[in-house]
This record gives C-alpha cells, structure tokens and sequence, in this order.
C-alpha cells in the first residue's frame, strides 16, 4: 500500500506515460553538462536503458523510503520535458548547489570501485559485499539530497573524516575496505543502519539493481562515426559471420543477407 | 777417365735438345681429334671429316703403333656423318681418335666439349705426346677472348706436347712454333668476331622487321614458319596469337588487377590450378622456343609461376609493342591483352613495394600506439614482430648497449585490451553498420554473377576462336575447331547448370548490435591486422613509464579520456633484464662481508643466493667465514613425500612447497631430486600471464606522477 499522497504504481510501470523516466533521460544531459563531466562518464545510454527497464515504478519505489516519491506530485501537470529549453535545464542545475559535487563523487568513486571489485573475492570472507555496496550507494547518493545531511555527518565522524568533502568520504570508506578494517566498515554500516530511512532506501535499491537484467557501464566510450570506423567493424563483423578464411586471398566470404 | 771425357760429358748434359729433338715423333700417345662447328657441317662437310682419316695415316708414317686400318676408320668417319648410333671414340695402341666434339663450337669450354676435356685430362697427367689436328689451333679453340686457346697452348708447352696438322709438326715449346701457333688462335678469334658482326647484323636486320629473331616467345603467340632450309632448320616469321594461351595470359592478368597485387593474384591462380596447356603436336617445336620452356610442369601444363606472372606483366610485347636490344616497333604484331587491362597490371608490377622485414607480416596489435615516457622526448616502441615482443630503444646512459625496456608482447597487450573494451561500446552504431553491410551485400557478387561472367568469358573465347578460321592452315584449322567444340560444349554445360541459390546467412540490426555488445568475447578471433586498424582509429597513444617492476601504461584515447593501467614487470629469464645495475653492485660490496643471509636476500630481491654469490665472486669480495652448524632436518613422512610429489607435479613454485611444507627451498630440491620427480612439460613451460592493477580512469586530465 502506498502511502497517503503518492500515486499507487504497480510493477512494470502503470505510469503509462512514463513521465519521470522521460523527464530523467532529458533532463540527465544537462545535469553532466553543469558538473563538467565528459561524455564516456555515466553515459546517457546506461541511464535509458536501466531507468527504461525499472521504469517509473520501479524509481518511485526507490524514492519512497526517502520520501522522495511524495514530491513528485508536480509531474502530474508538468509540460513534456522536450519542450523545456536548454536554458531553463543549465539555469536549475546551477540553483543546485549540491550538483557542483558530483563530478568529483564519481570521480572518486571510479578511483575505489575498480580496486574493491578486484579485491573483493579476497575480503570476503571477512566483509559482506552487500554491505559495502550499501553504503557506497548512500555516500554516493546522500550528498545531493537534503536529507542526507546527517547521514554524512555520522559516516564522516565514524571515518574521521571531514562531512564537508564527500569525495573525500568515499575515498576514506574504500581504503577501510580495502585495508580489511572491518571495524571502520561495520562503524559506517551502524551510522547508516541508524537512519533506518537510508537503511530501507538502500535495500530497495539493491532490489531493483538486482531485479535489473542490463548492468550499466559507469564508463563507455562511444567514438565519433566516421566512415573508416564503420567500415573496421563491418569487416570485422563480416570476417566473424562468414568464418572468414584468411589463408586463401581470392576467397571474399560467404554472401551475407541483410534482412 | 780422363778429363777431356769428363769435359765433354759435362757439355753434353748442358746443352739443350735441338728443335728437330723437340719435334721429334713418335712421342708418348697420339690423339686425334676431330671438331667441325655445326651438325649441318657434319652432315655435309666430305673434306673435313674426310681428313681425320687422313691423319691416321700421318700418324702412322710418324711412327705411332696401332691395329687401325685408315680404310676402316673412314667407314667408321661415314657411319657418324650419316647418324648412325655408334661410339665416336676409338683407342688402340698409340692412338686415340676422338670426335665426340664433331657438331660442337670451338667456342665452348673443355667442360662443355668431352673431346676437349678428355685430351686437357690426358695431356695434364703426361699420357699423351702429341695432338693430331686437320687445322691449326682453331680446332682446338675458337675462343673470341683467346683466354681458351692460349690456356691450352700454355699447357702443350708445360708438357712439350706436339701439335701435328698435315702441314708439320710444332711443339709450343720452341719459340718460333709458339708465335705460329700462336698466331692460328689469333686468327680464329678474329674470324669468329667477324662471323659475330655478320650474325649480328642480320639478326638485327630481321628484327627490324619486326621478324623472330631467336628470343624466348612470349606466352599467348607462336611463331609462323614461313618455311624451311636446306639443313632442315625453320625460316620463322612474325609471331602470331595462340588463343589457347592467350586465354590464360588474359585471366591471369584480369586476376592481377582484381587482386591488386603480384603475389596475391600468384597464390589464387595457383589456388585454382590455371595452366597454360601444353602444345599439340602440331605446334611441338614451340615447345624450346617459348619463354614457358622454363616453367615447372605438371599433367595439366606449364604452371604460372611468381616470376612468369610478373613476366607477363611487364611484356610489352603483349600489346603488340615488338622489342630488340634498342628497336622498339608498335603494332607490329596482333596484342594478345587489351591495352587497358595491360596498363593496369603494368602499373601494379611496377608499383614499389614496402621494403624491410616486416612489410608483409600482420602488424601486432597496439602496433605503433606504445611510447616510452622514461626518456626526455617520449621514444615510440619498436614491434619485433617476428619474436612477439617490444623495446625501446637501448638506454646508453643506463648501460651500454642495453635496451630501456624489453618485454614480451602479451605482457602489455592483455592489460592494455582488457583496459581498452572494457570502456569500448559501438552499439549505438550498430544501424549505421548494418546500412555499410547492406550496400555491401548489394555490390557483392553473388554465385549466379559469377556464372555469368564465366559465360560471358565463354562466348568471347570462342568468338576468338572464330576469328582464327580460314587462316589457310588446315592442320590449325582442325585445332582450332576442336577448341571452339570443347568450349561449346562448356558453355551449354555451364548453361543447363541451375542457378545455385546463395547461402547466405541472414543479418540483422539484433545480430550486429549483438556482436557490438560481445565484441571483447570474439576480440581474438580477428585478425590482429583488424585489431590494429580498430585500436589505432579511437587510440591516440599508450604512454608507458616504467622501472624495474612495474609499468605504468596510461591509454590516451582519441576523445580524451585516460586509463592507467599498472602492470607488474614479470621476473624475466631474459639475460639482458637480469644484468646487475651499479646500485646492486654497491649494496652487495657494503653487505657480503658481514650481513646474514636473509638479509642479503631481502635487499636483493629476484636474486638467488647463488647468483649472489657469483657475484660476490666475480667482484672478487670475500665473505667472513662462520662455522654453521647444519643441524640435523626431520625425515621425511611417506605423507610428506606423497605431498610433495602432488604440489610439484601441479603448477605450484618451490619455494611456495618449501613454505607449504614447513621446509627449506633446499630440502625440497633435494627431495624431488632424490625422488626423481618430473614435471609435465605445459607445466614446466607454462607461458607466464601478465598481472595487473585495477584501471583507474583520470576524469579531469590530471597529469601522471612519473615513476
């Protein structure tokens, strides 16, 4: 049952219209734009595909624990997001001081992700992975939403680090994990697990991450189209598909159909 | 005896043999030798052979005994101008008769004439006295440069070997006889360099006309007999076209220029088994008279060779452009290729190739992206191809002649691919791709085109043909005939085939997007030629900095981002890695002395102990002795034993057993010695995998901390 306020959705997505899931995929480019982040970080392809397959649903219910789903009301008669000019997007994320951030949570964030990810078949025996993807997820998230100001407050103080540099969090929590500290870990998990709203966010999170089929590519370059790139993967694609043999020159593979 | 005698005897030792003396026959063995420049002349010629007879009967007023009777050696003389298969060489008593060299040039070699070279045998080891000739030297020699002729009469001398025609005797050894004889080679030179001016002028006469002048004949054409002489030799006019093998010329040529290269057209003609078929017998004397008399045969005909393939290109007589010595004549005879076709492949023989070692193998594949950053002006890395493997170039402020960095290929190639598809997606191009693949598959020749232009080949070979009727010859008018009936009979084989349905394997916009999503699955399959062109189209450059265990590599992509990838140097076998540096050097003169083992050990580390002592050996410092005490190991258990025997046959390294094992990497050593243990080869010579750091991605560029 959904709380007072708050449209009930179903799993799948009733929301027909998939209004957040189109104001998100819009929206998104401007907000790397303002933070400066270039384009092979957090690509918008990633983005469409998972908010696609969560759909409005599946975002409102992550949302809800933090009582962001509440706020969403004005969706209802917001315009289509494509009709929003470019201007009006760059001039709303500048009022978001928070953003100004998020370039350097991902950066730091990508500087640890690849070392746990390698390091964690070692760990863990001694750390549950959940719990550090957990948590990673609330340091990451925390900083751009008003509540979770005490969260960090409480994380920063079990890492005895400064809450004014979340970067600076995320990197102190990757190195207590990679150092095997468990007692720093299971300090950050306590500070989390006290905010029992952060706590439920995070495992529905975890739930939706789990239930989603497509794993995004945090970096993904995708060159500029050129005609000699189209035809290096043609050939490619053509070599593999006809089993290609290189040994006799006259030989131009098989004929391939296009359908 | 009295002293007048003693005088006397004195003198006559001294004095020398007059030239009578030296004249003098019968002396040693007689050979008569017989030589007349052509077989025509043997055929022909009454006189010549004729006075070989004669000169057995000189040889006997000389003096020689023999059994020969003149009358018998004539009838034998007869039976070698008519051809009869007889022996050319007779022996008896004192005289040899040789006329093996009968039909052979004076201008050839004792090693091309047995006559010659049996005398110059005989002559050298004493056995014969003197050489009967029916002319002077020019039968021995015809030689244009005298080198032959004087050679020969050098060695006459040396051996006081008389030369005897019907006009005396000489023997090279007297002065007088020398200049005579001399002056006969002379002479013989002089002719046969006027007889070449003759030669020559006539050749070059007729081949102004444009006539056959003796070259090798070009594939495609034969030669027209225009009739015969009275030896028996062919008068030869123009060449003119042989469609059977011009047909072959044409498609060789048409699979240069479709191939665009030499070598690649060479492989598929010789893939499909193209043969220039061998003459019939109506045209059997081509067979020493065309340029395919050089080629390998097999059952089929002449096989196209590498060197006939480029032969062909570069013909110009192919076009009908006639070419001798300076004499250049176009149209003088029926082209054999169309004139654009020729061009084309003209230009592609003609085109210059990449020289050196590595123009024709596979580049390997971040080939030409690795630079060295541990020098002032960053130092590109040389593929060495052929062994899989990098370097810099040598660092003569480290060491001399020692390279900078020198490592296997794997070792970078791994990291940095893993590194590079990990951040690598084209499925959002996958649509333009699958458009490239349909315009191409559009353009494709498909089996049914194919049959086509094999018709279309068909009909225009026979058309030639045609054109080659009423030529007034009927023996090639039948060989004409038959081919044009064996094409016919192709074509309308080739035309009840039915059309071969292509089979295609369907592509679709799923299937490419699905080979863009797992193209790091498929990535090795490609070849690394492929690879490169991909890598070299989104990388700008790898920088590599490095020390002696690790090598930082940052991969600048073209879009700007930057990945690092920290890759741990392998403890490499290689000599050249494992020299010791200076600083080595100086820590182990400061701790040989007196340090202990272990800490030897520790500050040297990818030392063994006993390459620590050579060392220490060859720096000539000594070590203070200390009296150790070995005390007594443990036995070993049969549990120990069976242990050791499952962790040495597995992949596991000594010292990991010694530590599994509570033991010293000595005692394990000795135990497998003892126990004879092996260990299996793909484990012994296990290629060794490359380790390396997760990849951290530098978002804003920051610059990277040197090493």
């Amino acid at each position: 049952m959904a709380p007072k306020g708050e449209k009930e959705v179903s799993s799948g997505g009733s929301m027909a219209e998939q209004t957040l899931t189109r104001w998100l995929k819009t929206g998104y480019p401007h907000i790397k734009a303002g933070c400066g982040l270039p384009p092979w970080v957090l690509p918008e392809r990633s983005l469409s595909r998972v908010t696609e397959e969560v759909g409005d649903a599946g975002i409102l219910k992550v949302g809800r624990p933090l009582g962001l789903a509440g706020g969403l009301d004005w969706l209802k008669e917001a315009p289509d997001p494509a009709t929003v000019s470019p201007e009006a997007w760059q001039e709303a994320v500048k009022q978001r001081q928070s953003l100004s951030q998020f370039g350097r949570c991902i950066g730091a964030f990508l500087k640890i992700a690849d070392t746990i990810t390698a390091g964690l078949p070692l760990i863990r025996s001694r750390i549950d992975p959940m719990v550090v993807c957990r948590s990673l997820a609330v340091l990451l998230f925390a900083p751009f939403i008003d509540q979770g100001k005490a969260v960090l407050a409480e994380v920063a103080s079990a890492l005895s680090s400064d809450g004014g540099e979340p970067s600076q969090l995320i990197l102190s929590y990757g190195e207590a994990v990679m150092r095997e500290d468990i007692v720093m870990v299971e300090k950050v998990n306590q500070s989390i697990v006290k905010y029992s709203a952060w706590q439920e966010w995070a495992l529905a999170l975890q739930e939706e991450v789990l239930r989603c089929r497509y794993t995004p590519r945090v970096i993904a370059v995708t060159p500029p189209l050129s005609a000699k790139l189209v035809s290096v993967v043609a050939t490619m694609i053509k070599e593999g598909h006809d089993e290609f043999r290189r040994d006799y020159p006259g030989y131009s593979g098989k004929p391939v159909l296009a359908q | 005896m009295n002293l007048e005698e003693i005088i006397q005897g004195i003198r006559a030792s001294q004095s020398l043999p007059s030239d009578d003396e030296l004249r003098q026959l019968p002396y040693k063995k007689a050979f008569i030798y017989g030589r007349v420049s052509s077989r025509g002349q043997v055929r022909e010629s009454e006189e010549s052979i004729r006075e070989i007879a004669k000169l057995v009967i000189i040889a006997l007023k000389d003096g020689y005994k023999t059994s020969l009777n003149p009358v018998e050696v004539e009838r034998w003389l007869d039976q070698i101008q008519t051809g009869a298969d007889t022996n050319k060489v007779i022996e008896d008593g004192e005289l040899t008769i040789d006329c093996r060299d009968l039909g052979l040039s004076g201008s050839l070699g004792q090693d091309k004439r047995p006559g010659l070279g049996d005398l110059w045998r005989r002559v050298e080891n004493g056995e014969v006295g003197a050489v009967y000739l029916t002319e002077g030297m020019s039968r021995l020699s015809r030689d244009r440069d005298r080198v032959l002729g004087y050679k020969l009469l050098k060695l006459l001398r040396e051996k006081q070997c008389r030369v005897r025609t019907p006009e005396g005797t000489y023997n090279p050894a007297i002065p007088r006889d020398w200049d005579y004889l001399a002056e006969d080679i002379e002479e013989s030179a002089e002719e046969m360099k006027k007889a070449g001016i003759r030669l020559g002028r006539r050749r070059a006469s007729k081949a102004a006309s444009g006539e056959h002048v003796g070259s090798p004949v070009c594939p495609g054409y034969i030669i027209a007999i225009e009739g015969q002489r009275r030896d028996g030799s062919y008068i030869f006019g123009k060449w003119q076209l042989y469609p059977p093998h011009q047909q072959v010329v044409i498609e060789a040529l048409r699979e240069v220029a479709r191939q665009h290269s030499l070598y690649q057209a060479f492989l598929v003609l010789r893939a499909r088994r193209l043969t220039f078929p061998f003459f019939p017998e109506e045209f059997k004397y081509m067979e020493t008279r065309s340029a395919l008399r050089r080629c390998h045969k097999d059952s089929t005909g002449y096989i196209i060779t590498y060197s006939a393939l480029k032969g062909l290109c570069t013909n110009l007589r192919l076009i009908g452009v006639w070419q001798w010595r300076d004499i250049l004549i176009v149209n003088n005879h029926d082209p054999a290729v169309p004139n654009d076709l020729f061009l084309t492949v003209y230009e592609i023989a003609n085109s210059p190739k990449p020289k050196g070692r590595a123009a024709y193998v596979e580049p390997m594949e971040w080939s030409g992206l690795l630079y060295c950053y541990n020098h002032e002006e960053p130092d590109r890395l040389r593929a060495l191809n052929r062994v899989k493997r990098w370097a810099c170039r040598p660092a003569y402020q480290m060491h001399p002649g020692r390279s900078c960095l020198q490592i296997a290929d794997h070792f970078l190639t791994t990291p940095l691919t893993r590194a590079f598809l990990s951040c690598l997606d084209l499925t959002p191009h996958a649509e333009t791709v699958l458009e490239k693949l349909k315009s191409e598959i559009n353009q494709q020749d498909l089996e049914g085109s194919q049959q086509q232009r094999r018709e279309a080949e068909l009909k225009e070979h026979i058309a030639n043909l045609e054109r080659y009727l009423g030529c007034g010859d009927p023996e090639r008018e039948e060989t004409y005939w038959r081919l044009i009936c064996e094409e016919k009979a192709k074509l309308d084989l080739l035309r009840q085939r039915p059309l071969l349905t292509p089979k295609a394997t369907p592509l679709d916009l799923e299937r490419v997007a699905h080979f863009l999503e797992n193209i790091d699955r498929e990535w090795e399959r490609y070849p690394s030629r492929l690879r490169n062109q991909l890598i070299k189209l989104l990388i700008d450059r790898v920088e590599l900095r490095h020390d002696a265990t690790n090598i930082e590599a940052t991969i600048v992509w073209k879009v700007g981002l930057r990945q690092v990838v920290n890759i741990k140097r392998p403890s490499t076998n290689f000599a050249r890695e494992k020299l010791w540096r200076a600083e080595e050097d100086t820590l182990l003169r400061m701790m040989w002395p007196s340090s202990s083992r272990e800490a030897i050990m520790a500050a040297l580390p990818g030392r063994t102990w006993m390459a620590v002592s050579q060392r220490a050996g060859r720096l000539r410092i000594n070590r203070e002795w200390v009296k150790q005490q070995t005390p007594r190991g443990r036995r070993w258990t049969k549990e120990e034993k069976e242990k050791l025997k499952e962790l040495y046959c597995s992949e596991a390294n000594v010292d990991n057993i010694a530590q599994e094992l509570g033991r010293s990497r000595g005692t394990v050593t000795n135990m497998v010695h003892k126990m004879g243990l092996r260990r299996a080869k793909e484990v012994k010579y296990r290629r060794r995998e490359p380790t390396w750091e997760p990849i951290t991605i530098k978002l804003f560029q920051e610059s990277s901390p040197r090493l």
